[in-house]
Formats: structure tokens, C-alpha cells, sequence
């Protein structure tokens, strides 16, 4: 099976062939190193020899519902395992038991549904998360979960039962239990879901300012944040890494190929009504339209618009 | 309160604006919290009858230390008491963060509990029944080639298998929503098993041996009954470590039935099962399912009883 993949200049190459790090000793090479990760659900292949690396900083995961987005994260959070192929997380090897045990010590995840029992407070919640974590001294345990509670500007719903809270809060609370313990490295299954603008702006302002600045890698739907707060992005489709490089690379992707036209072209790949009246195409150039800077969404849609017709033709 | 008591290894300044008996540095002190506790404490009476004081307070206050105290404050308020058995636990030395944990065990809730108990009252007061004529209708006729151990099979054939399910429940994804948030945090899974297994069958096994007294059978059944349910929790847990923990319980469940109504039946009934060579035989199945889990306890993870 053809995996293209566009490579960016930076937030590391892909593919890589490198080897991965030798078991028992973390190095300060990329954060992650991914190599030919394959994982299938019965006849359904959710991650097909997915290769990539990447360096710390902020890192987007782009991709459809049904991509494998949240498949690869949950392997990169090793709560599950992969069929085939070899990974890296922080220079450990999650398939070593004891190498497992350190990256979940430097690891915060929220998953995509964040499970709670019915009965938890929001404080009871995160102080339950914190001994999961192995802050087992409740002075130490009950200040971090103070701080987190905090950070997220959840410390006045501390009483409130967590069933009551409304969705935004919810997935602030989840971001808050992944901050516990100030981890290394923050695995974010779509954090900015159900959030309104200005809670995702707080959100931004939030990851950007993390102590200790882990790395963090994201998933979501959401273009503007990744361009807004992302060093680099990770594209996947159909189970295969489809880009790998920095957002103005991913927007480069549609360099000459978004134009401005008075009508719709029905011969455009993707073509919308824009806020000022004009259609917006992304193709070929329609007759008489304007050529425009690309933004990543347009990089983004090119590729997703390949990736179906490659689909398509297969 | 005298100005000594603040010479003598505290600020050297003395009178702030307005005051005659606190050094400005005294509060600018104690707003960022620089202070030992007895000189805390001094400030803190005096600060309710000084303006002057407290108006030094207000410019010196750390915003940032006072917006964390307060979170830490809501916190603490947002944890709820321990109760009852957490507090007894907590008196006979079971760590803090333990009693936690257990108390988000699923098969640990009262829903749970008292589910349980009504399962053992229903199968005592069966047997009860059983044993008592309808009213009205004489005796002799009263079911007619029932044994007494016939009216103990439907208790002796469920009872060693609640504390089984009430294990696989402490560990099925669908009972614990929080699964997947633990399975990728380091907490051991071996100590948790340990932990939750031990704590869920202390929790089953008094009941059904309670409720095993409360039978119209013999006294030593109560007791009989531990061996083969410990043995059954046993084996699950170890089977879970070579195949999937779902199919193991179903399989232990169904080899138990099997055992006592269609093996035990011959050699007398289901309370064949709980003879002596059933004993031996259940020990022998303890063991070795304790050094299975042992041997394979990376094999362990959370919600893997999914």
C-alpha cells in the first residue's frame, strides 16, 4: 500500500528509518519516534505502518473522524499496544514493562471520553487521578490538585459534582487531571471539544505557559489552534501519516492552488462561499479568479481532498 | 506583646505608619508569608484593632500567594469526608491514599453491597421455606424426596461464586468509567489487584459464610464454603493472565457449575464439593494460581478484566 507522505522543514522528517533507542536508557533525541506502527481491529486496519518523529514543543494531530487519531494516541499513552512495529516515547520502550512504568510517570492523557463515577466531586476526581499518578502524601496531593484546579479556572466548582458541570468544564477538568504532577510529556485527545472561544483562547494561553514546558501533543479538528499554538503538525488519513512539518509547510501544500472568484467553479476540488460574497476555490484556477495566500486549512484540505480521490481510485 | 519580641531575631524596623507596637516589616513579613508560626499568630491578633497595620497588609499582599491559598482552600472543602469504613480502615493503620482507592472500588459501593446481600437472603430464606411446610398442608407431603441438602444447592452453588464476581467487577472497565485514565497512570497494577482483591473478598466472604450459618444445613458449611471460593477468585486471576480475563471468569464460573451439579451429583450432591478432598483439591488450586499470577504479573494491566 503507497503511504505518501509531505514532509515539512521542521518538527522533525518523516519518515525516519532511524533506529529506536535502546531499551533501558532514555536519550535526548526526539520525544517520540514512531516506526511502522501498524494496529488493526479485525479486518479494519486503523494505523497502517505509520513512521514518524518528533522533537518537544507543541505538536498538532490532524485528521477525520475514523483517521486512527485517537488509536495512535492511546498507543503513544500506552494504554494500548500496537499489532506491529516499534516506538519510542521519551526515549523509553513502552513494550518493556519497566520502561513502561517510566513514561506513564512523566505522562499526562486526557482520552477522548473522560470516565468518572457518578459520585466524584470535581476535587475528589483529581485527588483520586493524583494517587493513580503516585502522590500518595495527601498534603503534597491536595496542593497539586489546588494547582491544577487553578490552572484551569475550576477552583470555585471544587464542591460540584462533576455529572453537574457543563460540557467545557468537563473537558477543562480533564485537561487539569492530565496536568497532575507536572508531566513531561501531555497526550491531549481533542481538549478543546465543547469549548467556546473564549475558552479555547484560555486553553492556548494555558499549553503555552505550562511549567517545566512539556511536550504536548494534540489531537483535534480544530486548524486555527494548531496554526495558532503548534510547532508542527502531524497529518493522518485513513490510517497513514499524510504530513509531517511545521504549519506555514502545511499551508505551502496549497501554494497556487486557492483562488477568489466572483462564481462558483464547478470544476474546483473544494469551493466555498466566503464571509465577503466571493467563492473561495481550492483546484485549478477558475476563469477570472484571484490567487490568494493559502492558509494551513487549505494545506489541509488539499491534502484530505488527495487522500479521498486517492481513496477513490483504490 | 512587646517590641523585643520582634527585635530579637526578627525585623529590625519598629513603628510602622501609624502603629506603635508592629515593625512594617513585621507585616510585610507576614503578608508573604515569611513568618514562624508564633509570630504568625501575633500579627494575626493584632491586625483585627490596627488600620494602620492592615493598611500596610493591603499594599503588601502577594495576589498570586492568596489566589493559591484560596484553590487550595476550595480544594480541600471539595474532598469529601471519609466515611465510616474509610475512617475505620484509616484507625487500623491503612494509608490515606489506600482507603481512596477502595472506596472507588465498583464492587465496593453499597449498590453492590446490598445487591449481594439480597442475593443471600433470597437463597436463605429458600432454603428456609424449603424446609417448612405450606400453611396448612401436613408436613409429611412437603415436597416429597427433597433432602436438606437439596434445599442448600441453589445457596452452595452461588454462594463460593459471589466473591468472584464481585472481584471481576473490581476490575471491569464497564463498572469503572475512570479505567482508561488509570491504565495510563504508573499506579502498580499487581498492588491494586492485591489491594482491591483482597478488601472486595473480605467484603463477600463474611456475608455468604454469615449467611451459610443462617442455613438449615450443618454449622461447618460457613467455613467450608472459603476454600473454594478463594480458590475460584484464584484461578480466574491467574487464567487472566494467559487468556482474556472475560473468558476466564466465564470459564471458572461455568467449570464450578459443572463441578457441583453435574460431578458432585453422584457422590451425594453439590455438598460433595466441600468434603475433604475437595478442600485439598481447592487448596492445590489456590497455590498454583497465586504463583501463576505471580509469575505473570506483567501481563497485568488496568481494565484488562475487560
Amino acid at each position: 500500500m503507497t503511504n505518501v507522505v509531505r514532509t515539512g522543514k521542521v518538527g522533525g522528517a518523516a519518515p525516519t528509518s532511524a533506529g529506536l533507542t535502546p531499551r533501558g536508557s532514555a536519550t535526548a533525541g526526539p520525544a517520540l519516534k514512531v516506526e511502522r506502527l501498524t494496529r488493526r481491529y479485525g479486518r479494519t486496519v486503523a494505523l497502517d505502518e505509520v513512521t514518524f518523529r518528533l522533537d518537544r514543543g507543541i505538536v498538532g494531530l490532524l485528521g477525520p473522524n475514523g483517521a486512527g487519531k485517537t488509536t495512535l494516541l492511546s498507543i503513544l499513552a500506552t494504554v494500548a499496544s500496537p499489532d506491529a512495529g516499534r516506538l519510542s516515547v521519551l526515549g523509553y520502550d513502552p513494550a518493556d514493562p519497566a520502561q513502561r512504568l517510566e513514561i506513564r510517570r512523566r505522562l499526562g492523557f486526557l482520552p477522548q471520553d473522560l470516565g468518572y463515577h457518578r459520585h466524584f466531586t470535581v476535587a475528589a476526581f483529581l485527588d483520586y487521578v493524583a494517587i493513580l499518578k503516585e502522590i500518595t502524601n495527601s498534603g503534597t496531593r491536595h496542593a497539586e490538585v489546588a494547582r491544577v484546579l487553578a490552572a484551569v479556572d475550576l477552583a470555585a466548582k471544587a464542591r460540584a459534582r462533576i455529572r453537574t458541570l457543563s460540557g467545557g468544564m468537563r473537558r477543562r477538568l480533564g485537561l487539569a487531571q492530565a496536568l497532575l504532577g507536572m508531566p513531561e510529556l501531555l497526550i491531549l485527545d481533542e481538549p478543546v471539544s465543547g469549548l467556546d472561544p473564549e475558552q479555547r483562547l484560555r486553553f492556548r494561553e494555558l499549553l503555552s505557559q505550562l511549567p517545566g514546558d512539556p511536550m504536548v501533543l494534540l489531537a483535534t479538528h480544530q486548524v486555527e489552534d494548531v496554526t495558532a499554538i503548534c510547532s508542527a503538525v502531524v497529518v493522518l488519513l485513513a490510517g497513514q501519516i499524510r504530513f509531517c512539518g511545521s504549519p506555514a509547510d502545511l499551508a505551502a501544500l496549497a501554494d497556487g492552488r486557492v483562488w477568489l472568484a466572483a462564481d462558483r467553479d464547478a470544476a474546483a476540488d473544494l469551493s466555498w462561499r466566503a464571509g465577503d460574497g466571493r467563492w473561495r476555490h481550492i483546484g485549478n484556477a477558475p476563469p477570472g479568479a484571484e490567487i490568494v495566500l493559502p492558509t494551513a486549512e487549505d494545506g489541509y484540505l488539499v491534502l484530505s481532498g488527495a487522500a479521498g480521490r486517492d481513496g477513490a481510485a483504490a | 506583646m512587646t517590641g523585643d519580641f520582634w527585635v530579637t531575631g526578627g525585623p529590625e524596623e519598629t513603628g510602622s505608619v501609624g502603629c506603635s507596637v508592629l515593625p512594617t516589616a513585621a507585616v510585610v513579613s507576614y503578608a508573604n508569608g515569611s513568618l514562624d508560626p508564633a509570630r504568625e499568630w501575633s500579627v494575626e491578633a493584632h491586625l483585627p484593632g490596627c488600620p494602620a497595620c492592615r493598611a500596610v497588609l493591603a499594599t503588601h499582599t502577594d495576589a498570586r500567594r492568596l489566589a493559591a491559598n484560596r484553590a487550595e482552600l476550595l480544594a480541600r472543602i471539595g474532598l469529601p469526608q471519609p466515611g465510616l469504613i474509610a475512617r475505620a480502615l484509616r484507625r487500623c493503620g491503612v494509608p490515606e491514599h489506600v482507603t481512596v482507592l477502595l472506596g472507588t472500588t465498583p464492587s465496593l459501593r453499597r449498590s453492590w453491597l446490598a445487591g449481594m446481600l439480597l442475593v443471600l437472603a433470597v437463597a436463605v430464606i429458600t432454603a428456609k421455606l424449603a424446609t417448612v411446610p405450606p400453611f396448612g398442608a401436613p408436613a409429611v407431603l412437603h415436597n416429597p424426596g427433597m433432602t436438606d441438602w437439596a434445599v442448600l444447592d441453589p445457596f452452595l452453588v452461588v454462594g463460593p461464586l459471589l466473591p468472584l464476581a464481585a472481584v471481576a467487577a473490581a476490575f471491569s472497565p464497564p463498572l469503572d468509567p475512570a479505567y482508561r485514565l488509570a491504565s495510563a497512570a504508573p499506579v502498580s497494577m499487581v498492588w491494586l489487584l492485591c489491594v482491591r482483591t483482597v478488601a472486595v473478598i473480605a467484603a463477600t466472604l463474611i456475608p455468604v459464610a454469615l449467611a451459610a450459618l443462617a442455613l438449615p444445613g450443618p454449622l461447618w458449611l460457613g467455613v467450608a464454603l472459603l476454600l473454594p471460593a478463594l480458590a475460584l477468585c484464584a484461578a480466574a486471576l491467574g487464567l487472566a493472565t494467559v487468556i482474556r480475563p472475560a473468558v476466564a471468569v466465564a470459564g471458572v464460573t461455568a467449570g464450578w457449575m459443572v463441578v457441583v451439579i453435574g460431578l458432585a451429583a453422584p457422590a451425594g450432591g453439590p455438598s460433595a464439593a466441600f468434603g475433604m478432598i475437595a478442600q485439598l483439591t481447592a487448596a492445590a488450586v489456590l497455590l498454583v494460581s497465586i504463583a501463576l499470577v505471580a509469575a505473570r504479573r506483567d501481563t497485568i494491566n488496568y481494565g484488562w478484566m475487560g
